[in-house]
């Protein structure tokens, strides 16, 4: 070990050393890749585990949770049926656990949304752990409710509690930043109306103060209910039973409960919560690795050239006694050691960005699915080791093919002058068959059904396209070089023709050159694609379905709480404008479908029927579809469809307050506001069974010709001035909508600039290979009479062929994998039905983009190939 | 090709050339003239000086001190642009290891010299391309690879190549060091011929003597001096 | 009387919901003489009145002759103002508190345990027409002439079935019990004052079948404590000859005592008499310094009701039996089973107390 080492310390460190600008390129390539995978799973990783705290925080100690099935909460009478279990030591508590608007302070700041959490303040301490400056300062004894109170001496604050009217308790972070403290009044938003609590005092950030990172309201579970209008329901009821009789108690209270409530483990909030962010976040995570992947080409490039470089003096050390494995070993030090730099380096980086990824993500985890507050990122040093497990598993694969080769190395190589290839020129027909093959089997299994689902096969489908079109690439190079070489000496001279053929001399390092640009590409493209037909799809279905004029909903909801809700008397209100031809009341909530979330809405498809106009599967007329809507018929959204394998003509079971009811579909709707997926039943239908009248929002149709702002205007003035509504036209929402839209792929936008920088710096690594190697080409052509600006102009042709390959090829991997991308990964992860869309315009600015920095990228090596002293290079044969 | 009625072709004044920071002698004020015709036999041990001279002759590399003139130009003072036109029109290569482009056939590299100056028309330059490989005795090689030749026939190439764009001056470098005798000889006989038939000049380094014995003129070279300097009675 | 009057203080601050000009505030009854008690109905919840408390303590025995002093209290104060929503089972009307102490004596180890809710659902609450009492899981229900206790923690529970073998004695004069000398500085208070107990105690989930005797004492008022009190000493004593004692002494700030202070002696007959602070002296022979609040108790005391013909020396079981009742009734309180030896009527006898001790740990809950 000892020589091995020395050796590696002067056989390949130096040579590392020298070769520094390169060395530097492939660090910073893994770096790259190994950086963004990381940075993302750490955002991934909070939102997961900002999620797991917050119930944590919340819930406490409880082991068994009862959670609604039907709608956000459930009927606090199902305490009356625990009470005969506190016998076996069983202690409850029922939980508000809710949005809220808080209203804007002042009229500089913006409203937002924070948490109400309604708790029993006199509940037992293992329910609810918080300090608060409303009690005392004690800290070792949280949760106590004291008389005594030290830092108020106005009788009036010092007799404020919890338990004094509309009082509340703030969390400390809300209360720093709108200067909250004890005896001030805070405005709130519930539905169309402001509303006054006071602050009985700021909550540390314990337990439940340091729930949703302290954007919360705690209130007594009374006052929790009237502030959200909700008499009589709760969100939650947390459970802490003797740990032995969990399971069994479970059981058991599953029967007593109604049916629409479900006895569950504060575990299975969690888990539902990770399965809804998985398909959004294995997505992300999937763009990270081709970041990764194109990282590894570099290695592989940067490897194989090392040592075919060198084999005549890795013929001279085996000549003098060296064996294969330690030859073997030095290499894989080097490999061990660009792995390291590179993702050390990477590692560091991704701890750097994962804020900025986080930022990116967070608001699309808080619209989409869940409201925890992700201003900061968790640490989590598993995440940090598997990034630096995978960067460097990565790229010990990647050097096992040069590693391999290096052993093939014989001692009479020593001897040997002529340049050297890889095996990669000997074989490129077979490695096209496997190519095809891997084609092939991308192709089989596109055509299978998601596992669970989750896109197994779309994913691995890709994985084979990209694979299957990288081993395309030598036998196309191969075929299309010499043409290629034919072409530019006859556009640009001999010049031309040299830059083709040393490409396809050296083809292996050309043809990996080529495909990872043709990776980096082919990302870029599928994205743009993918994304350009999701937004024209969007567009197209806004411009479609949102059929009415205006819309009305209340502010909270218009503030982003999905459940503020209007008075069912506002469709009346509006309908009764001059100008308004109808107006249709919608109401939707959240239910636990399966185990999953999902939205149960309902809709006045009398109106519907008349005025508007959803799209369905079927192809079918919203008129004809919505006519037969009625009693116990539904409509369902794609998302839901293919997330619960239904279809058109099925039926759809689900819990409401009075049992389970089934649903025949009429047909699916085409759906784009979110992926979790809705059922639309009818309203009349609706309301029997949830005794919930309020709606969500109302659709405003306008007569021919009428007015907009003169309908705003009475519809306005019919709610009366107390209600705060929002109204807006259906071009506001349109703008909205994109907007939502927009800022969701704004990551994937970030990251696929990522991967295309890595394939830049493989184009960049390769052109250094190729002018190193072509040092001795340059130097004869130098002894020739060949003009330094010659040489450079060889340089840049090859840049400019390696650029307008890896284009190509991208393009058409490109191609494919937004097929994959569209028709597969995310239909069967979102069920969402995309038109394909190629954006040419797009496609034409990256190509000249790629080709300009491919161009750009050759920069160095030209100067380097021009700089070549030709007597040296002749020399040192 | 009047640029110069002088019938000398190379005046090498007084050249010196140190390397490096620890200023080692390469060539120590050396002064040879080579005139049109002449083939002139460079010779001495490995380090003697000779390809370093070799190289300041042909511009690519930079005399510490003295002067050389080519054709009448000083190629001291010439632009490095100026130095690549020189030698693209008036200097022919031959090498040791024949540095032929593997990637690139025969005709191929033979025509190179004529392609990278870019003046010749594409049919001017296929028929100087085949006069010069049928010179050497390569007009059946035409679309070889270099790697399908045998070392021999590579050299020839690479003698064509140098021939091919006309130069006034060829200089090679050890054109036998990786011969073998039988080889070798041809490739001396066909040197000897080409500055008998076509007048043309040639500076050959070698370290043999049965090679040096070619030339017309001995130059022996010794720890970068000029030891002799003799013609050679044939 | 004196345990309710500081009570009905110190929940009054706790539960204060005063800074709403909006909540009506709510009327309760005062307690003035000329009561007139009515049984069973008087062992209800009396909701008119402010504050209320049931309060059993015993001593119990199993068959392997351990002995264990027990203490279940149940209590209950109105909230000072009107509930703004009277529809809500979380309305604010009434809180319950609950203390459940036990005193292994043979094994030295006291554990208590308390609890604070509102009546929500099924949290807890105290019927007004039945003797129905509950706290969580901890129960006080009339069946028939039994009364059945139920209480559980971690370590102990007990159920027990308690028998009356005396009628409910009514303390004070008049139907009130006097706490100062202002009008309606009172309360309604009586005592059963000899229970026959036997029932289940469960250590660590293993029962044991207990017998013994207990003491109930409820009481029920709306004033204030005057301010000037420092604390009470509260005795009660089960004699061997049938006979029992209750007395306590209310402690001014000033070191004397207040001269409401009284008691009641019940004869074996069960019939009874009011015991003025004249009639009864009480003298600490030993004193206990709290680890935990540094409290100092007077430990061990010798009484003497000259008029009853009793000269009696109370000793602890053992010395911790204090409560820290951060969570419910914020009063730290030693309540801890004695043994009694002594003369009555001028013979020998033997018995059991509790005695209950407050305000000798103000200074620790000054600090907090």
């Amino acid at each position: 070990m000892p020589f091995a080492f020395t050796l590696f310390l002067r056989f390949v460190a130096r040579d590392v050393r020298r070769n520094w600008i390169r060395t530097l390129l492939t660090v910073f390539g893994i770096a790259l890749g190994v950086s963004v995978y990381l940075a993302i799973s750490i955002a991934n990783n909070t939102a997961i585990s900002q999620f797991k705290q917050t119930v944590s925080q919340v819930s406490g100690k409880a082991n068994i949770e009862l959670m609604p099935l039907s709608g956000p909460a459930l009927p606090e009478a199902v305490l009356d049926a625990l009470a005969d279990y506190r016998m076996l030591g069983v202690k409850y508590t029922p939980m508000i656990d809710e949005h809220l608007v808080l209203a804007a302070q002042s009229p500089e700041q913006n409203s937002e949304i924070i948490q109400l959490i309604g708790i029993d303040m006199l509940a037992d301490p293992d329910f609810k752990s918080y300090q608060s400056d409303a009690n005392d300062s004690e800290t070792e004894d949280s949760g106590k409710i004291r008389s005594e109170d030290t830092d108020s001496d106005q009788d009036s604050l010092k007799n404020l509690s919890v338990f004094s009217p509309r009082a509340v308790l703030v969390g400390g972070k809300l209360a720093q930043r709108h200067g909250f403290k004890k005896g001030d009044q805070l405005t709130i938003v519930v539905n169309d109306q402001k509303e006054k609590l006071l602050v009985a005092g700021v909550l540390g950030t314990s337990g439940i103060g340091g729930a949703y990172s302290g954007n919360v309201v705690v209130a007594d579970i009374g006052l929790a209910q009237d502030i959200l209008k909700w008499p009589g329901k709760v969100t939650r009821v947390d459970l802490i039973a003797p740990e032995s009789l969990v399971p069994l108690l479970q059981a058991k209270l599953q029967e007593i409960v109604p049916s629409d409530v479900l006895v569950a483990t504060p575990d299975t909030r969690s888990e539902q919560a990770e399965k809804m962010v998985r398909s959004f976040e294995y997505n992300l995570l999937a763009l990270t690795f081709i970041a990764l992947m194109v990282g590894m080409f570099l290695i592989y490039n940067t490897m194989t050239i090392t040592i075919l470089r060198r084999r005549p003096e890795i013929g001279i050390l085996r000549a003098i006694g060296v064996s294969r494995r330690t030859v073997q070993n030095i290499f894989l030090w080097e490999a061990i050691c660009l792995g390291l730099m590179g993702t050390t380096l990477g590692v560091v980086m991704g701890a750097f960005m994962a804020d900025g990824a986080l930022k990116a993500v967070a608001q699309t985890f808080q619209y989409f699915y869940f409201k925890v507050p992700l201003d900061k990122i968790t640490v989590d040093p598993l995440q940090y080791a598997a990034a630096f497990a995978i960067g460097m598993g990565l790229t010990l694969i990647a050097a096992l093919p040069p590693l391999l080769e290096s052993t093939t190395v014989s001692p009479a190589e020593a001897t040997r002058r002529a340049s050297q290839e890889s095996n990669v020129r000997r074989s490129t027909t077979p490695l096209f068959v496997v190519g095809l093959a891997c084609l092939a089997l991308c192709y089989f299994s596109a055509l299978q059904p998601a596992v669970n689902n989750f896109p197994l096969f779309g994913y691995l489908a890709a994985l084979l396209a990209i694979m299957g079109c990288s081993f395309l690439v030598p036998l196309i190079l191969a075929k299309s070089l010499p043409v290629l070489a034919t072409i530019f000496a006859r556009i640009f001279g001999v010049e031309g023709r040299i830059a083709a053929v040393s490409l396809q001399g050296t083809l292996g390092r050309t043809a990996v050159a080529c495909a990872s640009l043709m990776i980096g590409i082919a990302m870029m493209i599928s994205l743009a694609i993918m994304i350009s037909s999701f937004r024209k799809t969007v567009t197209h279905w806004i411009d479609q379905s949102f059929e009415a004029d205006l819309w009305l909903q209340s502010q909270a909801r218009a503030s982003g709480n999905k459940f503020g809700r209007l008075q069912e008397s506002a469709i009346k209100a509006a309908a009764s404008v001059e100008g308004v031809a109808a107006a249709e009341g919608f109401v939707d909530r959240s239910i636990n479908y399966q185990g999953m979330s999902a939205f149960l809405a309902a809709a006045d498809f009398d109106v519907l029927t008349k005025y508007g106009n959803q799209l369905f599967l079927s192809g079918e007329s919203s008129k004809t579809v919505c006519a037969r809507v009625v009693g116990m018929h539904a409509i369902i959204s794609e998302p839901f469809a293919v997330r619960k394998n239904l279809k058109k003509g099925d039926s759809v079971e689900i819990d409401t307050p009075l049992g389970k009811r089934k649903f025949f579909i009429e047909d699916v709707f085409y759906d784009y506001a979110s992926d979790l997926g809705y059922i639309i039943i009818p309203r009349d239908i609706y309301k029997q069974l949830y005794n919930d009248s309020s709606i969500s929002n109302v659709a405003i149709y306008l007569k021919e010709g009428a007015n907009i702002e003169k309908a705003r205007q009475g519809i306005l003035k019919n709610l009366g001035s107390s209600s705060l509504v929002s109204l807006s036209s259906t071009s506001e929402l349109r703008k909205e909508a994109i907007r939502i839209f927009d800022r969701t792929f704004a990551i994937t936008y970030a990251l696929h600039t990522i991967a295309v920088t890595v394939a830049m710096l493989s184009i960049m690594n390769a052109l250094f290979a190729l002018t190193i190697e072509s040092r001795r080409e340059f130097a004869i052509l130098r002894y020739i009479g060949a003009k330094k600006t010659q040489l450079a102009k060889i340089v840049y042709l090859q840049a400019a062929i390696l650029g307008a390959c890896g284009n190509l090829g991208g393009i058409g991997l490109g191609y494919i994998l937004s097929l994959l991308l569209i028709h597969v990964i995310n239909k069967q992860s979102f069920g969402w039905s995309v038109q394909y869309f190629v954006p040419y315009d797009f496609i034409l600015q990256s190509s000249t983009l790629v080709i300009l920095t491919s161009l750009l990228s050759g920069i160095y090596p030209a100067r380097m190939a021009a700089r070549t002293l030709a007597p040296s290079v002749v020399r040192d044969e | 090709m009047a640029s110069s009625p002088s019938s000398q072709l190379l005046q090498i004044e007084a050249v010196a050339k140190t390397y490096g920071e620890h200023q080692v002698k390469a060539l120590s004020a050396v002064s040879i003239n080579i005139a049109r015709g002449e083939f002139v036999s460079l010779m001495g041990a490995s380090g003697c000086g000779k390809s370093t001279l070799l190289n300041l002759i042909a511009g690519l590399d930079t005399a510490s001190s003295g002067r050389i003139i080519f054709d009448g130009a000083d190629v001291t003072k010439l632009t490095d642009e100026a130095v690549t036109a020189l030698r693209a029109k008036k200097i022919g290569f031959v090498f040791q290891f024949f540095n032929l482009l593997s990637t690139l056939t025969v005709a191929e590299n033979v025509a190179l010299p004529l392609e990278l100056g870019g003046t010749t028309s594409a049919a001017d330059r296929q028929k100087r391309v085949l006069e010069m490989l049928a010179e050497v005795g390569m007009e059946n090689r035409l679309n070889f690879y270099p790697a399908q030749l045998s070392g021999g026939e590579m050299q020839r190439v690479a003698i064509a190549r140098a021939l091919v764009h006309k130069p006034e001056l060829i200089v090679a470098d050890e054109p036998t060091g990786n011969l073998d005798s039988e080889n070798g000889l041809k490739v001396l006989e066909l040197l000897k011929h080409l500055n008998k038939s076509l007048n043309q000049t040639i500076v050959m380094a070698t370290h043999s003597e049965e090679a040096g014995a070619v030339g017309d003129r001995i130059i022996r070279m010794k720890d970068g001096l000029v030891v002799s300097d003799s013609l050679v009675q044939h | 009387m004196v345990r309710l009057k500081s009570l009905a203080f110190i929940l009054s601050l706790l539960f204060s919901m005063s800074p709403s000009a909006s909540a009506a505030q709510k009327v309760y009854k005062q307690a003035l003489p000329g009561y007139q008690y009515k049984f069973p109905q008087d062992h209800f919840s009396h909701d008119q009145f402010r504050t209320e408390w049931w309060y059993y303590t015993g001593h119990l025995i199993t068959e392997d002759k351990r002995r264990f002093g027990y203490e279940l209290t149940f209590f209950r104060t109105g909230a000072d103002n009107e509930p703004t929503n009277k529809q809500s089972p979380w309305k604010l009307d009434n809180f319950y508190l609950a203390h459940f102490a036990i005193t292994d004596e043979n094994g030295k180890k006291f554990r208590y345990t308390e609890k604070l809710n509102r009546s929500g659902l099924k949290l807890a609450g105290a019927r007004q027409d039945a003797y129905y009492v509950f706290n969580e899981g901890w129960s006080v229900e009339k069946l028939g002439d039994h009364y059945m206790l139920r209480a559980d923690s971690p370590e102990y529970s007990i159920h027990l079935l308690l028998n009356s073998l005396k009628k409910p004695i009514i303390h004070g004069r008049d139907g009130v019990s006097q706490k100062a000398s202002c009008v309606g500085c009172a309360s309604h208070y009586y005592s059963m004052t000899r229970l026959k107990t036997e029932g289940t105690l469960f250590i660590a989930d293993k029962p044991y079948a207990v017998t013994g005797t207990s003491w109930m004492d409820h009481e029920f008022g709306s004033n204030q404590l005057t301010s000037d009190q420092a604390g009470w000493d509260w005795y009660s004593i089960q004699l061997d000859d049938n006979r029992e004692l209750m007395f306590y002494l209310m402690r001014r700030g000033d070191g004397s005592f207040e001269k409401e202070s009284s008691g009641t002696i019940i004869n074996a007959d069960g019939s009874s008499r009011h015991l003025t602070l004249n009639d009864f002296s009480a003298k600490p022979t030993g004193s206990w310094l709290s680890p935990k609040t540094k409290g100092k108790y007077p430990m061990g005391w010798k009484l003497s009701v000259p008029s009853a013909q009793i000269e009696i020396e109370l000793t602890p079981s053992m010395l911790e039996q204090e409560l820290v009742t951060g969570r419910s009734t914020a009063v730290t309180y030693w309540e801890g089973s004695t043994s009694v030896k002594g003369t009555s009527n001028g013979k020998p006898v033997t018995g059991q107390g509790y005695v209950e001790m407050t305000g000798y740990a103000e200074k620790f809950k000054q600090k907090l």
